[in-house]
């Protein structure tokens, strides 16, 4: 059952977050309207990011594909900081989608008695406290780390001026 | 059905939001430092309200059905402290609502998980079970997240 729920709402995620950034041009998308607002381009690279970093990385124990972005989209970066040459919003759109694929084909493939498995040692002692089995971990990421974030894009919407998706 | 992760979510989610309640002072409740803005009374009532009303659904009995009015999904913010409850009573109704919304779905008949959603979130959230899922993980951690942007449009310190 677990295995629907996370994919099921994992995939709403992501269509949240497709009409949520929909027409965003390149200026919208670095714009912070308020100093100290993550813009859009910074909020899908840390969902890329954190997907494949604590998805793959921490919880599913599968290769990264984009340890590099940890250095523009980790807990911490500023979204300020991004320059020209690094992942746009239209890169880290396409890479959330791939992972998003990655992630739930994995998901989709495990038998129930992985999701109580224990979290293995590469994920931080801290993580592990507040999300003991791979299950909760899986709970957290795919439903509700994602979804606070878009939280926060449909916030900087909002004090855009921009409907409400 | 077994909700035991998405209740820890909920419990993870539920600390979070206190700390990014706790610096707020409680005239900064029903600020709006940006015009359309969710304030912070607002999302915390609203949430509240949304697992008090979804309880029922799962054979709990709603407590705050007064709050629909001016917490329900469309209804229209003031930023007059007085048309609020004070903000011991939001958090303190918010953390009570999730308690009896636990209890409610730890306890649920399956047949009742079973039953189809009705209205507009049936598109997405087929059975009061996806719903209760849902409710439980990503309603409220989107209202954070919108709290938190709050937090930073205010010039407060960013906490996530």
């Amino acid at each position: 059952m677990i295995r629907n729920i996370l994919n099921l709402r994992y995939a709403a995620n992501l269509d949240y977050a497709h009409r949520l950034v929909e027409g965003l041009d390149d200026t919208q998308a670095n714009e912070a309207p308020v100093d100290g607002m993550n813009t859009p381009r910074w909020i899908i690279g840390h969902l890329a990011q954190t997907a494949d970093q604590v998805g793959l990385g921490w919880v599913l124990e599968m290769e990264r594909t984009i340890p590099e972005w940890d250095a523009w989209f980790d807990l911490g970066t500023l979204p300020g900081h991004l320059t020209a040459d690094q992942p746009s919003l239209a890169d880290a759109i396409d890479h959330l989608d791939r992972l998003h694929a990655v992630v739930s084909e994995r998901v989709l493939a495990s038998s129930p008695a992985f999701f109580e498995r224990s979290l293995h040692d590469v994920a931080p002692e801290r993580f592990r406290k507040r999300f003991p089995t791979v299950g909760n971990a899986l709970a957290h990421i795919m439903l509700s780390h994602e979804m606070q974030h878009l939280g926060q894009l449909s916030a900087w919407r909002r004090v855009k001026g921009l409907p409400a998706v | 059905m077994d909700f035991a992760k998405e209740i820890t979510v909920l419990r993870f989610m539920q600390g979070y939001g206190d700390d990014l309640l706790a610096d707020i002072e409680p005239q900064d409740m029903c600020k709006q430092p940006v015009s359309g803005m969710n304030h912070p009374a607002w999302i915390i009532g609203h949430l509240a309200m949304a697992v008090d009303s979804h309880a029922e659904s799962v054979g709990g009995t709603s407590q705050l059905i007064t709050w629909q009015e001016q917490f329900d999904y469309g209804t229209t913010l003031t930023t007059d402290p007085a048309d609020y409850p004070a903000k011991p009573e939001l958090i303190e109704a918010w953390h009570a609502a999730n308690e009896r919304f636990i209890a409610a779905v730890s306890s649920a008949p399956p047949e009742a998980l079973n039953t189809p959603t009705q209205g507009p979130a049936a598109q997405g959230l087929p059975t009061v079970g996806d719903f209760t899922s849902f409710s439980l993980t990503a309603h409220t951690a989107l209202h954070l997240g919108q709290l938190s942007a709050w937090r930073r449009a205010d010039g407060r310190q960013p906490l996530f």
